[in-house]
Parts: C-alpha cells; sequence; structure tokens
C-alpha cells in the first residue's frame, strides 16, 4: 500500500475513529454508575491506601508522597490500560472485519485514545491534591502535556505492535498480563529509585515509562525543567516505538484473514 | 455507457485451514521446536476473471462453499486476493454487512451513526439522511431505545435502510432480500430496484436461481472456487439448474443402491 492510499483510508474511515471513541466515551461515563466520579475518585483512593503503607517508609526520601505515587500511577495505568485493550482489540472484532472494510487499527486508536482521556480526567484530582497539600505551584508545572503526550506517542506503538500480534497468539493476553503486573514492581511508582542497588539500576533506567513518569515528576513537584539529553531519549523512544509499531501493523495486516 | 465498472482479473485466494493453525504461541513454539510448522492450503477462488461494464448486474450461482461470497468480499475491498489483481470505479455499497456491527447498548440514533461511519460516511452525510433511515426502517418510534430490546426483524430492517441509503456506483448484495416480512421485503425489492436504475452495477448473490434471472443480465456459476460458466444470465441458470438437477438425482440413486444393500 502506498503512503498516499494509507493516508487517504485514514481520513476516509476518521469519522469512524470519532464514533468509536464517542461511544466508549458515553458508555463509560454517561451510562455507568457514578461515571466521571469514579475516573476521579480511583487515584485518589490508590495514592491513600500507598501513601498510609508507604509514608512512613520513604518520609524522609520522598516530598509530597501522595503526589509522587498518583504521578507514577497515572501514567502507568494509561499505558496498561491502553495496551491491554489494544492486544485484544483486532481479534475481538472479527466480525466487524469480516463484514466492514474498517481499517483494523481503529479500534486500537479509540482504545488509546479513551485511556488517554481517562488519564487527563484523572490528573485533576492531583492537582487538587497537590493544592491541599499545600505544594508551591511553579510554571514548570505548565510544561505538564510534554511527559504525557510522549507516554501517548510511545503507548500507541506498543498498542499496535502487541495488537498485530494478538491476533495469531491468542494466548498473549495471560503472558501479557504477568509482564502489566511485573511492570507495577519494575516501575518506580510507589518507591523512590533510590531503593534499586546501583549495580541494577540499569534496568530501570532502560524503562522508557519510567522516563516520562521521571519528566512529569521534574516538572510537576520539583519544578525543573528536565535536561535535554532525558527529553532527547524520551521523544526517541516514542517515536521509534510508534514507527515500529506501525510498521509491525502495516507487515502483518495482510494476514489477519486467515485468523479472523 | 463502455466504462469499466469492475474488474476481475486472475484471481486467486488462499485460506489456511491448518487444522493445527496455531492460535497461541505457547503451541507456536511446541510445533515449531517438533518442526510440525506446515499449513493447509485452501484455495477458494482460482484463477477468477470478469469485467462488468457500468450499469451492468452480474448474479453469483453456485453451491455452498463454491466461493461466492469471498469473491463479493474482495470486491467489496474486505479481503485482499492472494493472486491477481481487483479493479473497481466508483463507491461501492456493500449490502453483505446488514445487521453486522451494531452495538446492542447504544440506541438506535446511536448505531445509525456508528454504523455509517463503518461504512466510511462522516457524520454530517448520515445526518442529511438520517430521518430517511428511520422512516423506511419504520422506527419512528424507537429511535432512542438501545438496540438490545429491538427484535430480529427490527435490527435486519434498519441495517438494510442503512445500507441502502446511500447512492453507489457498484451494488454487492449477499442474499439481501431475505429481510423481513413479506411486506417488507416487497418495499426492499423496490428500494433495490430503484438502486439499480441510474447506471448501477450490480453483483448479486442469490440461491434463488430465477431472482438472479430476473435481477440479472449475466451470470457467472463458480464450482469449488473455479469458474465454470459466465454469460448471459438465462443460460448460465439454466444449465446451473441443471447441473444441480443431474446432482440431487445422482445422490438420491445412490442413496437407493445403498438402502437395497442394507
Amino acid at each position: 500500500m502506498t503512503k498516499n492510499k494509507a493516508l487517504y483510508e485514514f481520513m476516509e474511515y476518521l469519522p469512524f475513529l470519532k464514533e468509536l471513541v464517542k461511544r466508549d466515551f458515553k458508555m463509560k461515563y454517561y451510562k455507568s454508575f457514578l461515571g466521571v466520579l469514579w475516573t476521579l475518585l480511583n487515584p485518589l483512593i490508590l495514592a491513600t491506601i500507598m501513601t498510609i503503607i508507604f509514608s512512613t517508609l520513604f518520609k524522609r526520601s520522598i516530598e509530597y508522597y501522595p503526589i509522587y505515587n498518583i504521578s507514577g500511577h497515572l501514567i502507568l495505568t494509561f499505558f496498561v490500560t491502553a495496551t491491554k485493550q489494544s492486544l485484544s482489540s483486532v481479534y475481538h472484532h472479527a466480525g466487524v472485519f469480516r463484514k466492514f472494510k474498517v481499517p483494523q487499527y481503529m479500534y486500537c486508536l479509540s482504545n488509546v485514545t479513551i485511556a488517554f482521556i481517562t488519564l487527563l480526567f484523572s490528573s485533576v484530582p492531583m492537582l487538587i491534591l497537590a493544592l491541599v497539600l499545600g505544594m508551591p505551584l511553579h510554571f514548570t508545572m505548565l510544561l505538564f502535556p510534554l511527559p504525557i503526550i510522549l507516554a501517548f506517542i510511545f503507548t500507541m506503538g506498543c498498542s499496535l505492535i502487541l495488537a498485530a500480534y494478538g491476533v495469531f497468539f491468542r494466548d498473549l493476553s495471560h503472558l501479557y498480563g504477568i509482564l502489566t503486573y511485573a511492570l507495577n514492581f519494575l516501575t518506580p511508582i510507589f518507591y523512590p529509585i533510590e531503593i534499586i542497588p546501583v549495580e541494577y539500576r540499569f534496568v530501570w533506567d532502560f524503562n522508557p515509562l519510567y522516563l516520562y513518569i521521571r519528566i512529569l515528576r521534574e516538572v510537576f513537584i520539583y519544578n525543573t525543567i528536565p535536561n535535554e539529553k532525558t527529553l532527547l531519549v524520551a521523544t526517541c523512544y516514542a517515536i521509534l516505538t510508534l514507527a515500529l509499531g506501525i510498521l509491525v501493523f502495516k507487515e502483518k495486516r495482510s494476514k489477519f484473514y486467515n485468523y479472523l | 455507457m463502455a466504462e469499466t465498472s469492475v474488474k476481475v482479473d486472475n484471481v486467486y485466494m488462499m485460506f489456511n485451514l491448518s487444522k493445527n493453525k496455531q492460535t497461541s504461541l505457547k503451541e507456536y513454539v511446541i510445533d515449531m521446536v517438533k518442526g510440525n510448522l506446515f499449513f493447509d492450503e485452501f484455495w477458494a477462488l482460482e484463477n477468477v476473471s470478469f469485467e462488468l461494464k457500468r450499469g451492468e448486474s452480474m448474479g453469483l450461482v453456485g453451491v455452498n462453499g463454491s466461493g461466492k461470497s469471498t469473491l463479493l468480499r474482495l470486491i467489496a475491498g474486505i479481503m485482499e486476493p492472494t493472486y491477481g489483481t481487483i479493479y473497481t470505479k466508483g463507491t461501492i455499497a456493500p449490502l453483505i454487512a446488514l445487521g453486522g456491527g451494531f452495538e446492542p447498548t447504544l440506541s438506535a440514533r446511536e448505531n445509525v451513526y456508528l454504523n455509517g461511519a463503518m461504512h466510511g460516511h462522516s457524520t454530517e452525510f448520515m445526518r442529511k439522511r438520517f430521518d430517511d433511515i428511520i422512516s423506511f426502517a419504520e422506527l419512528e418510534e424507537f429511535v432512542d431505545v438501545p438496540i438490545k430490546n429491538f427484535s430480529s426483524g427490527m435490527l435486519a430492517r434498519l441495517g438494510f435502510s442503512i445500507a441502502t441509503s446511500v447512492h453507489a456506483d457498484i451494488v454487492i448484495a449477499d442474499e439481501v432480500l431475505s429481510v423481513g416480512d413479506a411486506r417488507f421485503r416487497k418495499k426492499c425489492e423496490t428500494r433495490i430496484a430503484n438502486l439499480l436504475k441510474e447506471g448501477t452495477t450490480v453483483l448479486y448473490v442469490s440461491h434463488n436461481v430465477n431472482s438472479v434471472v430476473k435481477m440479472c443480465k449475466k451470470a457467472l456459476w463458480l464450482e469449488k472456487g473455479r469458474v465454470i460458466q459466465n454469460g448471459n444470465a438465462r443460460d448460465v441458470c439454466i444449465a446451473y439448474k441443471r447441473y444441480i438437477e443431474e446432482q440431487t438425482r445422482l445422490a438420491k440413486e445412490a442413496q437407493e443402491i445403498k438402502n437395497e444393500k442394507a
């Protein structure tokens, strides 16, 4: 497929993506009891529990522990929700693809978008909590969109790869469940990176999600602008992953019909 | 009028029907270790070629599993052929997906927009046709009811109404006239006849040979994915009908011999 044709296809089905997002949004927020309130409460409840458990342990090393925790939790939850849903997105809608010409990646895009909207909603309680805790506000906070947009691009790439392989290997979701569980501990969300022995820390440095969480914390809590190297690496991770995702999906797509 | 509307050129379509098709990573690894990764190829279409000019209509006949629906889905662009090329000119209305892709928890209104978008239509585009779609489907009272409460007839009516609300250059119809009750079926037939008026190219699949002769000028007879006969609808249908009768008679005779032996 040529570039133009792919772009044309994308544009043609953009209204479809809009409808999908609208549908999911409605189902999640209008038609469910509690709706938006739940999205707002969820990170608060988790942060409260985590704070009760860990704050005495990390009181000295982490300032504003609840914010530290929520900020990490936001990005990780976004990533995990989006990728998990995307993994099964193509084969779950096999019925649609047998009958319609809809590009298969549209469900993936819509899952990631919905998870992203949830991320945006969930960041409201983070801000409120910051005010309640008396955390000083500063201008670097305005850079808040930067890490989450990078996380969005990175997540989109991962979702495309998982969605493509999910068609061929239906047990991938079990495997991925274990991986995401491990990710909860491999990403410094409720603990400071300092507790990891220095000789193992390079593993943590490889974790792109940690990179985005770190940038978010730097601009939101620590009033610092991340250095160029961090930003460059973070951007490269995001763009390369997305490019890989597009390539993989494009490659595998022609073989889907056998498995759907 | 001599403009080519659909051109199918040496099309082959292969499916992998392997009994131990690996749909899990675990099995894949095990089979790879065992050196067991073979594929059972099934050719749903072999060397199919034909051409339709603008405004021509063609019926596809053949027994179940002869590749008719696969051919229609290829032309509709839902799948791509393994070999060969398919050329189509203009917009296509695939009446294959009637009632497919509906979301049970959403209302009829929301489903019209969602389903329209699945056909590649924008919200604006659907808004203009919305009233027409609902009134044709006779669902005015139920616009905002979640369609999980609809009867299968209501769903089929809605599906048909959405799919046929758009003027298309090529109409691909797969057994669509089995929608709803007799009265609604009549309405469908009129609507399809209207769709076909202004130079629309039609591809039509039906097990009812008479309706193929009635609706189409040309016919294509497929058997196990190969073209047996391509030509005038009357001739092809007569040959096909004769073949079917012959097959039925042979099957009956075989059964009788079996019975005698037993």
